[in-house]
């Protein structure tokens, strides 16, 4: 079991470890192993000799020099170096820097010691670089280094940073940073990358006039990683003060291509771009352009896949192995990584291939201008490479793929007089040759073999003669062998304005009717003039009608991307129109809603929960319309996206209906809005409306309740008098109470039986007069209760008319609402004084019914005394008698 | 750091107020103090605040019922015309020669007030000069953000013309990459001004950056610049909160607009007469309790603003 927690590097070296290293290793916490132990997980291996084996996904350190730096890193090398590096700090900085220590863009912390930082510049675009070339080239001189080396260092590493951001893989600015350490003069340089793979630069080591290339001759030591969450590209290099041959190169921490993994990002944030090149800007122009067409990536893809080989093992560093049988290999030999890259992205997504299938045969379903003047150009364009591989392609059948297209040469002879320009068709029975003659002498001799192009308009053909027979109007395709350039040889190029012609010809007396005339007629025109067995002519023809279809269908494409563009910016700005609309409306319901939520008190309103609905449902039909906008947002964006698609590969054309429905959902849009709006609308007037409703209902019941007020007034009152009128009686009988009660019985020879029976007769009156007294307080203690009920009534009455008033409020702000206001407050304060009057008069009945039960007490009493006196009455007629 | 914003005394608007013509106010982007209308009564009703957007269109009614308008004018209109003069040479210039030229001239104009503080002004006209020159976002945008974030509006033009005046500071001299970045600094926290997210989530960032890219208010031309947004609260310390960076490998911009973003209050801003003064100087004082890496952020910065010959001559 290996130890996880530990980490070992395997010391595979021949020669004898340097000391320095050792430390550097043991600082670094590693294990120093020396044989393989198949437990463990080696995650760097020290190698000099190339041909040592190492456990696969070792990251290889090589100690030597090596011719072939591209094989080294492909297969999983991360570090070419000097031996050198152990006698100085700054490179053992580096190579403490390729084991997983940590990096840095201060410059001051990179290196802690001997550094001293001369300063710091940004290059903010490609046309400001040489500038600053020179001028750190001058502090370097300055600092006693050979500034020519620094120069051509600084410059080359601008090249290909501006190649980089130029192939849209990385952006300006780029932070520089210069200075001295120890020895050395180092600048270190770093800039956003993006997509950014270890192939594009080990694709740079195999070419020695690449600038990669040129800065490590230039230099001592180049060092290139990235940073993986800020995703920035790092390039340092330093130069001693005396030029080395011991150079030391570290490309690390750059994650390789996987075309598998990346195509989902590719395809959503930026799609392919294969034939793609626009608005070439002053300021920070982008490539990002293969410089192969769709069709010849198509060529490519179809041959890969007729190898029946495992896609998932393409990668970019061995799409070429697979390339070798390939029927054109000055093609394959101009491969470079962008083209890689797109080839491998193409034939990792059978989408991409289905649409690409799918536009050619849409495209050949009708003979369009577009299709045959591609198909013109196509022909025009061929050249014995392209009509070889085509046809191999077609056929597929490779073994004869130098063979095939042989012989298309020139013969000369002496009647013959070879006149450079091309054909013209002026008629059935003649033909134009325009340009200029070319006495090409008796001696010359028609040769088979190579051309050397001395320039544009020469050419010497090496070779040794041949007999080309007796049949010379016919062409006959004989062996060109390898690497030779036969697309400028003149019997091919005569012979192809001929078949230009023959083609012309036919479309003016429009002998094809469809693509499928066009094939065959061209297959028979090849049969004729060159020689081609049927199914070697049908596979070129078919081949150029279908490249043809691509290339006619990109045109198109095109051309309606244009026109979609403006569409696609009208639309956008309507758009952008319906989101201020929405903005402004979801402002004005928010005001709403603000507003009622303010001036309605009571969450029990039923006009308010009323309103709250309309505005909840108003809300959710906005959130639709947002959400609607979304969709149609997206939608552009995805209108956008095609239109990048369809500048490239063969994707589904924009068609007209699309921009229509567009449009029709933006009708749909606008109306639906104007029916919000109505709506809205409609919801101000009902507010408004039943505000006024309020209004004039408020004051009305306003003015009945002073009325019933008025009316309570008089009832009060009117019970108030009589109540006092009362107490007035109530008085007298006290009064009279005071009078009988000082009567002193008279001695009962005095006492006189009238008196008594007076008396009697006042007591009687008097009780009736309780009695009186005591019925009508009991009606009063009624009315006064009824009162008190009235009294409620007109509170709840006083607090509806508050309501109301409230209500009234959250649907206005009118000189009514005021009046309204004033009128309850009016009413409020008449009912607090019904109130108090209504408290005092129950405090004046309570005395008063204290009052009458004094009275009873005292008329209890008298009645006693009136049946002692009546006893003692009688008492005294019965001692008189 | 910016307690000079928020601790200033209130404007006295009796004392300052001046009156402004319709023909002043339609030449005005932004407005240079709080503008008042003036009822019959004498009341002051307040139209403007110091920085807002001027919309002449909105203004105009109140010419059928006043004459003039009123303002507390914060700014100096002659010190705006010149920068706005050194700052388009800037954005103008074809070389870097040229560039670090007028990147020179710029800085030596604005540092006697905004470093030195031997003149008076205020920070509203440094604002109103970068946004006279670099602001070029969809009118959508401040529709959308006068509606919903008017404070997080007002705080962006201050933050990004502080980053975009450090950037330039540091050596960024390029037109058209000063215009995406001052533009591009508006849309830290637009998906807090959308309201899909509150400022405490901090995966706030990525929500900005996605809606930025979704609403297509700003082109970005390098387009690595979006990176910022994503960035804006990325511990300063080293720790990496959000997406957790290093400080290591953060480059100058990204640590000019980290720094910019935790220095300015998220309170409303009062712009006076007087803010302005050695205003950058204070935003990149040293602190005792400064991490040695902010120190030398600091300094770095600090360097640029005191010594300030051109790249040019620094590098030869």
């Amino acid at each position: 079991m290996s130890d996880t927690s530990k980490k070992y590097i395997l010391n595979l070296l021949e020669s004898v470890i340097p000391k320095q290293l050792t430390t550097v290793l043991e600082d670094m916490l590693f294990s120093i192993e020396v044989d393989i132990n198949n437990e463990l997980d080696y995650e760097f291996a020290l190698i000099d000799n190339i041909n040592t084996e190492c456990p696969p996904d070792t990251k290889k350190i090589y100690f030597g020099k090596l011719k072939d730096r591209k094989s080294f890193f492909e297969k999983g090398g991360i570090a070419i170096l000097s031996m050198d590096i152990v006698n100085s700090e700054t490179e053992l900085t580096y190579f403490k820097r390729l084991l997983g220590d940590n990096s840095t863009l201060d410059v001051v912390d990179s290196f802690q010691t001997k550094l001293r930082a001369l300063g710091s510049i940004k290059v903010t675009d490609h046309l400001n670089s040489g500038f600053y070339c020179d001028s750190i080239a001058v502090k370097a001189a300055e600092e006693g280094f050979k500034f020519l080396n620094i120069k051509k260092g600084i410059f080359n590493l601008f090249s290909l940073i501006s190649d980089i951001v130029f192939e849209d893989k990385g952006e300006f600015p780029v932070d520089v940073d210069f200075g001295v350490s120890g020895e050395s003069f180092f600048i270190q340089s770093h800039f956003p990358v993006e997509e950014f793979y270890s192939e594009l630069i080990w694709e740079l080591l195999s070419d020695e006039k690449s600038p990669l290339s040129l800065m490590i001759d230039s230099s001592k030591t180049i060092d290139i990683y990235t940073l993986k969450k800020t995703e920035k590209l790092v390039v340092t290099i330093s130069w001693g003060k005396q030029e080395s041959l011991n150079k030391s190169l570290y490309i690390h921490s750059i994650d390789a291509f996987r075309a598998a993994n990346r195509k989902t990002k590719i395809d959503q944030v930026r799609p392919l771009k294969l034939n793609y090149n626009k608005d070439l800007e002053l300021d920070l122009p982008k490539k990002k352009k293969s410089s192969l067409s769709l069709s010849k990536i198509s060529r490519v893809v179809t041959f890969l896949k007729q190898q029946e080989v495992d896609i998932g093992k393409i990668t970019i560093s061995n799409v070429t192995d697979y390339l070798g049988n390939y029927p054109n290999q000055a093609l394959v030999a101009n491969l470079g990584a962008l083209e890689k890259e797109e080839i491998l992205n193409i034939i990792q997504d059978q989408e991409i291939q289905n649409e690409v299938s799918s536009s050619i045969e849409k495209e050949k379903k009708k003979l369009s201008d577009d299709l045959l003047e591609s198909f013109m150009n196509k022909v025009e364009g061929l050249n014995l490479n392209n009509i070889n591989e085509i046809i191999s392609l077609g056929l597929q059948d490779y073994t004869e793929s130098t063979q095939r297209v042989s012989g298309w040469m020139d013969e000369v002879d002496d009647s013959v007089q070879i006149v450079k320009g091309s054909l013209e068709d002026i008629g059935e029975d003649s033909i134009l040759v325009k340009g200029s003659q070319e006495d090409i002498g008796e001696d010359s001799t028609l040769v088979n073999g190579s051309k050397e192009i001395l320039d544009e308009d020469s050419l010497t053909v090496r070779g040794e003669r041949e007999d080309i027979g007796e049949d010379k109007d016919k062409l006959e395709l004989k062996s060109l062998g390898d690497n030779q350039p036969a697309s400028e040889l003149p019997r091919w190029r005569t012979s192809k304005d001929l078949l230009v012609s023959q083609i012309k010809k036919k479309i003016a007396n429009k002998e094809f009717k469809n693509p499928e005339d066009l094939e065959s007629g061209f297959s028979k025109i090849l049969q004729d003039e060159m020689n081609l067995s049927e199914q070697e002519s049908m596979a070129l023809s078919s081949g150029v009608l279908n490249e043809s279809a691509i290339e006619s269908f990109q045109k198109r494409a095109e051309r309606e991307e244009e026109k979609n563009d403006g569409e696609s910016l009208r639309l956008k700005d309507a758009v952008a129109k319906k989101d201020i609309q929405i903005s402004r409306m979801m402002k004005l319901i928010d005001a709403m809603k603000k507003e009622l939520l303010v001036k309605s008190p009571k969450a029990e309103d039923v006009d308010k929960l009323k309103n709250d609905v309309e505005i909840k449902r108003l809300q959710t039909e906005i959130e639709n319309k947002n959400s609607q906008i979304e969709i149609l947002n997206k939608n552009v964006e995805i209108l956008n996206s095609k239109q990048m698609n369809d500048k490239s590969i063969t994707v589904e054309p924009i068609e007209a209906i699309e921009t229509k429905e567009y449009e029709a959902r933006i009708k749909s849009l606008e109306s639906t809005l104007s029916d919000t709006k109505e709506r809205n609308e409609i919801l101000n007037e009902k507010l408004e409306k039943e505000r006024e409703e309020f209004t004039i209902r408020v004051s009305e019941e306003t003015i009945q309740f002073r009325e019933k007020m008025m009316k309570s007034q008089k009832v009060i009152n009117t019970y108030q008098k009589e109540n006092k009128e009362l107490l007035l009686e109530i008085e007298k009988l006290k009064v009279a109470q005071e009078e009988l009660s000082n009567i002193e019985p008279e001695p009962l020879k005095a006492v006189d039986t009238n008196l008594i029976d007076e008396k009697v007769q006042e007591i009687e009156t008097l009780n009736l007069e309780l009695k009186k007294a005591a019925d009508q307080s009991k009606g009063f203690g009624l009315r006064i209760k009824q009162l008190e009920q009235k009294n409620k009534f007109l509170l709840a009455q006083v607090e509806q008319g508050n309501r109301v008033k409230n209500k009234n409020k959250s649907t206005g702000n009118s000189n009514g609402d005021n009046k309204l206001q004033h009128k309850v407050k009016h009413l409020e304060k008449l009912s607090n004084n019904f109130k108090s009057e209504a408290e005092s008069v129950k405090l004046e009945l309570a005395e008063k019914k204290k009052e009458i039960h004094k009275l009873k007490l005292d008329s209890s009493l008298l009645r006693t005394k009136v049946t002692d006196l009546e006893r003692k009455l009688a008492v005294n007629k019965k001692r008189a008698a | 750091m910016l307690q000079n914003l928020n601790s200033q005394k209130p404007i006295e608007v009796s004392n300052e107020l001046k009156p402004i013509s319709f023909e002043s106010l339609e030449k005005m982007k932004t407005s240079h103090g709080d503008l008042y209308w003036k009822k019959g009564n004498g009341k002051l009703v307040k139209l403007l605040h110091s920085g807002d957007k001027l919309d002449y269109s909105k203004l105009e009614k109140f010419q059928k019922v006043t004459k003039s308008l009123y303002i507390v004018d914060v700014c100096d209109e002659e010190f705006i015309s010149s920068g706005k003069v050194f700052l388009q040479k800037l954005v103008d210039a074809k070389n870097e020669r040229e560039r670090l030229l007028f990147r020179h001239q710029f800085l030596d104009f604005i540092s006697d007030l905004y470093w030195h503080g031997n003149s008076d002004g205020s920070i509203l006209s440094l604002i109103i000069i970068f946004k006279d020159i670099f602001y070029s976002i969809s009118p959508e945008f401040e529709v959308e953000m006068e509606g919903h974030a008017l404070s997080t509006l007002r705080r962006s033009s201050l933050y990004s013309t502080l980053v975009t005046l450090t950037a330039i500071c540091s050596g960024y001299t390029h037109g058209s990459f000063l215009t995406d970045l001052y533009n591009v600094s508006f849309f830290n926290d637009f998906s807090c001004a959308r309201s899909l997210s509150k400022h405490e989530d901090i995966e706030h960032s990525k929500k900005s950056l996605k809606e930025f890219e979704q609403s297509n208010f700003y082109k970005l031309k390098n387009k690595s610049l979006s990176r910022l947004i994503t960035y804006h609260h990325e511990d300063f310390r080293g720790r990496g909160e959000n997406i957790g960076l290093i400080f290591d490998e953060l480059n100058k911009l990204e640590r000019i607009s980290i720094y910019i973003e935790q220095s300015i209050s998220y309170e409303e801003f009062a712009f006076s007469a007087n803010d302005g003064k050695s205003f950058i100087n204070e935003l990149f004082k040293i602190n005792d309790e400064d991490s040695f890496q902010l120190k030398r952020f600091k300094e770095e910065i600090r360097g640029e603003f005191l010594d300030l010959p051109p790249k040019e001559a620094k590098a030869s």
